[in-house]
């Protein structure tokens, strides 16, 4: 069966035999590269639906790869780092990785990345309703032409910059976005650098949105990183009336 | 003065003379030899400004090649040289005197011992030592003072006192209160005539006029210039001369006054320096404060240059700053025209001064000076120079001098830089050391378990039942996580320790980090009971967040190992002033008194309490200490009531505006 194909690129033995044994019970088609040249080649030649790519190779930079994988496609990206070293995150997230995992992890966690990941994947281009205008996801619909959000059909009131970002998070929704791309897509390049803003704007809109906000559904965050929207199941039977 | 022997320094005394360089490098030599420093000593005498041309020029040069030779360059003001020398020597308690032979031997008129006998008598004690000039016969000439401008208000002066003096002889010719009151009323007038006009002329034609109309007016025969009593004659004689030296007495005075006011200015000025640069803070405001003193001083604009690691010459301050830009911007990212940036270099390279009015590059409209340090230049100092006047001997000497302050000032702020660095970098190395003692010791006990557990799973699997399977594997995992937070600590404490710790500071919303750290927490801090309140979901502080996540987990964690299962633990975060103050409360059973005062201490862990009885390398509380040290905040522990203990600790506040 179709699960999804994945391409692990990680240099290290050990770590590359736990991450191919856990896909493997988990039912997914996998490939290992060991090289940042083998994990171009095999991007290419493999077309797998996710890329599990540690930063730090033997033959070249990371971010090298995200950069060449991104030069023909839109395929997920996971990048994989030491902890504590939020540069190195940050830098392949804005070079076009779609998330990050942090080393030493566990396997439910690199698990649960890499089905965010494929849903993203699914949902790029298979998504009717977003043609039409209309952003879903859960119980949170976003009406793109009237500029109206709704939550299990109720209305919110969002304010400018809310709404704005949570454009953003949706129409990116499975990446995380650092605040540096959130700054400079909401503010444009001339406020850049107004951190404190963001960070109050994300508090108020997920007030909104979520109903738990310690337990965000939606607006998930990542300390010192960024933002990221997450796909809900899809709730049968749940239809708004817009 | 209770001088050591070995910091006598050497004393060179300089004058214009052509020989002073030769007395300059028998004094370095012999400072050289014995380990001391150099002073090279000017005497400013009210002459050395009415010199032949020429004279100035040499003054200088020599003053720059005793600069140049590392000596340290001091003025001090006086008629008399050798009295002079004599008091610097004795105030600084120096011994080693270097003279130039000089051949000047005084006039017919005027037989001067020589200086070098002359200091012999003054000061018996000190060591003289007499540099043979063989030069050309250098003469000190004399310029009888500059050609005096005759200026009609000096005229109408001279005029007024006269008559004045005259209509007052006339009254007391009348009432005949004798001859002597006249010729005394005419030397009043000429004594008046030399201390208001302050010219030779003046008071010596007022003296022969006054002699002239005595006897013209009021010597029989009357209104002839003839005299018939015998003694006239030497009266007339007598009362040139009373006028002719009063008058260069009052003169002198006057000069004496002018050189006495210059040097209570220069007094004044090089105070005011050293007591401001011994404010300023550090180089920046050494080099600010210089600039605007000797802005006040020369009234042009003044920079200093500086030269970074790789050579390029930067723009380090300003006076006035352009458009009394402190702005950093402002001032470095002022294009530098190529001359200056060259002239500077020059200057850097030669150490010698350029530009306008100098003999490196004379053709540029700046001129460039150096602050001289022990090792080269420390820094280049431009000042305007085309179309202003040339700074007199006085204001360059000045200027000189507050270069040197300003260059001691320099050295001194970098020595002091070195010393706290070193001690740092020593306190850092003990520290290290300490850490890694500890950490080899601790990492070996989960490790233990680790291989224990395992070996014992692959060798035995079959005979394990499944319950004792489980165990053993979620011992394997508690090791390895307990490992992980230990390499986290490890991680902060080498990116504290390292010295320049970069802090990574951002606004941080509270409620974002405490869910952060909560999913970082100990796998038996489910044990308990873990909740937090915040006065205000918006509540934001200024922090590195990866290591105030650490400071976080590490005292949720603290208090988890030391309070039994089912105790509350409580995070909470408020606004107290500019700050915002964390609190970590817990009802366990509290710190025993004689823990508290150690708790923070690396390497403390508390005796007997330790929950599970072999973990804790002491290490958590102090990291967590440094890392909020080092944010600017406080940290500390009370307890909390009926009991149970609250660890806090604060940030700095950020307040926000989202009208926008």
């Amino acid at each position: 069966m179709d699960k999804g194909k994945i391409l692990v690129v990680e240099d290290d033995r050990a770590v590359g035999n736990l991450i191919m044994t856990a896909l493997q019970t988990g039912e997914y088609e996998c490939r290992l590269a060991g090289t940042g040249g083998e994990a171009i080649l095999e991007a290419a030649a493999y077309n797998p639906d996710v890329i599990i790519l540690d930063l730090g190779l033997p033959d070249m930079d990371g971010i090298q790869v995200i950069d060449k994988v991104r030069g023909w496609s839109e395929m997920p990206i996971v990048i994989v780092s030491a902890r504590g070293d939020d540069t190195d995150k940050v830098a392949g997230l804005d070079a076009g990785a779609d998330d990050y995992l942090t080393k030493p992890f566990s396997v439910e966690e690199l698990l649960a990345r890499i089905r965010v990941a494929l849903r993203r994947r699914r949902s790029e281009s298979t998504d009717p309703m977003e043609q039409a205008g209309v952003y879903r996801n859960g119980d949170m619909a976003i009406h793109y032409l009237s500029g109206r959000v709704f939550l299990k059909g109720q209305e919110i009131h969002l304010t400018p910059m809310e709404y704005r970002l949570l454009c953003l998070l949706a129409q990116n929704t499975g990446r995380v976005l650092t605040h540096n791309y959130l700054l400079r897509e909401a503010w444009g390049d001339s406020q850049a650098g107004d951190t404190p803003a963001l960070r109050v704007y994300m508090a108020t809109l997920r007030k909104k949105i979520e109903r738990v906000p310690s337990q965000p559904k939606y607006i998930q965050t990542h300390v010192g990183i960024g933002y990221r929207m997450i796909r809900q199941e899809v709730s049968p039977g749940a239809s708004e009336r817009t | 003065m209770g001088k050591m022997e070995e910091d006598r320094e050497v004393l060179a005394c300089i004058s214009a003379a052509p020989s002073s360089a030769k007395v300059l490098r028998a004094a370095m030599s012999m400072a050289g030899a014995m380990g001391r420093g150099c002073v090279a000593l000017l005497v400013e005498t009210p002459e050395i400004q009415r010199q032949e041309s020429g004279s100035e020029e040499r003054l200088q040069e020599n003053m720059r090649m005793a600069q140049e030779m590392g000596a340290r360059l001091r003025m001090v003001y006086g008629d008399d040289t050798a009295s002079q020398i004599a008091e610097y020597a004795r105030e600084s308690g120096i011994r080693q005197i270097f003279v130039g032979k000089s051949n000047h031997r005084g006039s017919l008129w005027n037989p001067r011992e020589d200086l070098a006998s002359q200091l012999a008598r003054l000061l018996p004690e000190a060591q003289i030592y007499i540099i043979p000039d063989d030069q050309p016969r250098y003469r000190k000439r004399r310029v009888p003072g500059r050609p005096e401008k005759i200026s009609r208000a000096g005229l109408g002066r001279m005029a007024a006192v006269f008559l004045a003096a005259t209509l007052l002889g006339d009254l007391f010719y009348k009432t005949g209160l004798g001859d002597s009151n006249i010729i005394m009323v005419y030397i009043l007038g000429v004594l008046v005539t030399a201390i208001w006009t302050g010219g030779w002329f003046y008071s010596a034609v007022a003296s022969l006029l006054g002699v002239l109309s005595f006897n013209f007016l009021f010597t029989t025969p009357r209104f002839t210039l003839h005299a018939y009593d015998a003694g006239y004659p030497v009266t007339f004689l007598i009362m040139l001369t009373v006028g002719i030296v009063t008058s260069s007495l009052a003169m002198k005075l006057k000069r004496q006054a002018r050189i006495s006011a210059q040097k209570a200015y220069r007094m004044e000025v090089l105070l005011e320096t050293s007591q401001g640069l011994q404010k300023a803070e550090d180089e920046e405001e050494i080099l600010h404060y210089t600039a605007q003193q000797l802005n006040k001083l020369l009234d042009r604009e003044i920079t200093f240059y500086g030269r970074d690691r790789d050579g390029r010459i930067r723009l380090l301050e300003g006076f006035p700053g352009e458009g009394a830009g402190k702005g950093q911007e402002g001032v470095e990212g002022r294009a530098m025209p190529e001359w200056r940036e060259a002239a500077v270099r020059w200057v850097y390279e030669n150490n010698r001064y350029a530009g306008y009015g100098t003999k490196a590059l004379p053709d540029i409209p700046d001129m460039f000076l150096a602050v001289r340090g022990q090792k080269g230049v420390l820094a280049v100092v431009g000042m305007e120079a085309k179309g202003l006047p040339v700074p007199d001997s006085f204001e360059k000497n000045l200027l000189l001098t507050i270069l040197e302050e300003c260059g001691l000032a320099i050295r001194k702020e970098r020595l002091a830089q070195e010393k706290q660095r070193a001690e740092v970098k020593a306190r850092q190395e003990s520290l290290r050391a300490n850490l890694l003692r500890s950490i080899s010791h601790d990492l070996r006990t989960p490790l233990t378990g680790i291989l224990g557990n395992a070996g014992m799973l692959l060798e035995n699997e079959e005979l394990l039942g499944r319950e004792k399977r489980g165990e053993l594997y979620l011992d394997i995992y508690d090791d390895a996580m307990w490992l992980t937070n230990l390499v986290e600590n490890l991680l902060s404490v080498t990116r504290i320790e390292n010295g320049n710790m970069e802090l990574h500071m951002e606004a941080e919303l509270l409620e974002e980090v405490f869910g952060e750290a909560r999913r970082h927490l100990d796998r038996r801090a489910g044990e308990h009971e873990i909740s937090w309140a915040l006065e205000d979901d918006l509540l934001m502080a200024k922090m590195d967040v990866r290591l105030i996540i650490q400071v976080l987990v590490n005292m949720v964690n603290n208090a988890v190992k030391y309070t039994p299962p089912g105790s509350h633990i409580c995070l909470s975060a408020r606004r107290a002033g500019g700050k915002i103050a964390v609190e970590i409360a817990d009802d366990g059973p509290g710190i025993p008194e004689e823990d508290k005062a150690h708790l923070f201490e690396m390497f403390y862990t508390s005796g007997g309490r330790q929950a599970d009885g072999r973990r804790g390398m002491g290490l958590g509380l102090a990291l967590c200490r440094a890392i909020v040290t080092a944010h600017g905040g406080e940290i500390g522990m009370r307890d909390n009531l009926p009991h149970g203990s609250i660890f806090f600790f604060t940030l700095e506040a950020v307040e926000v505006n989202t009208d926008g």
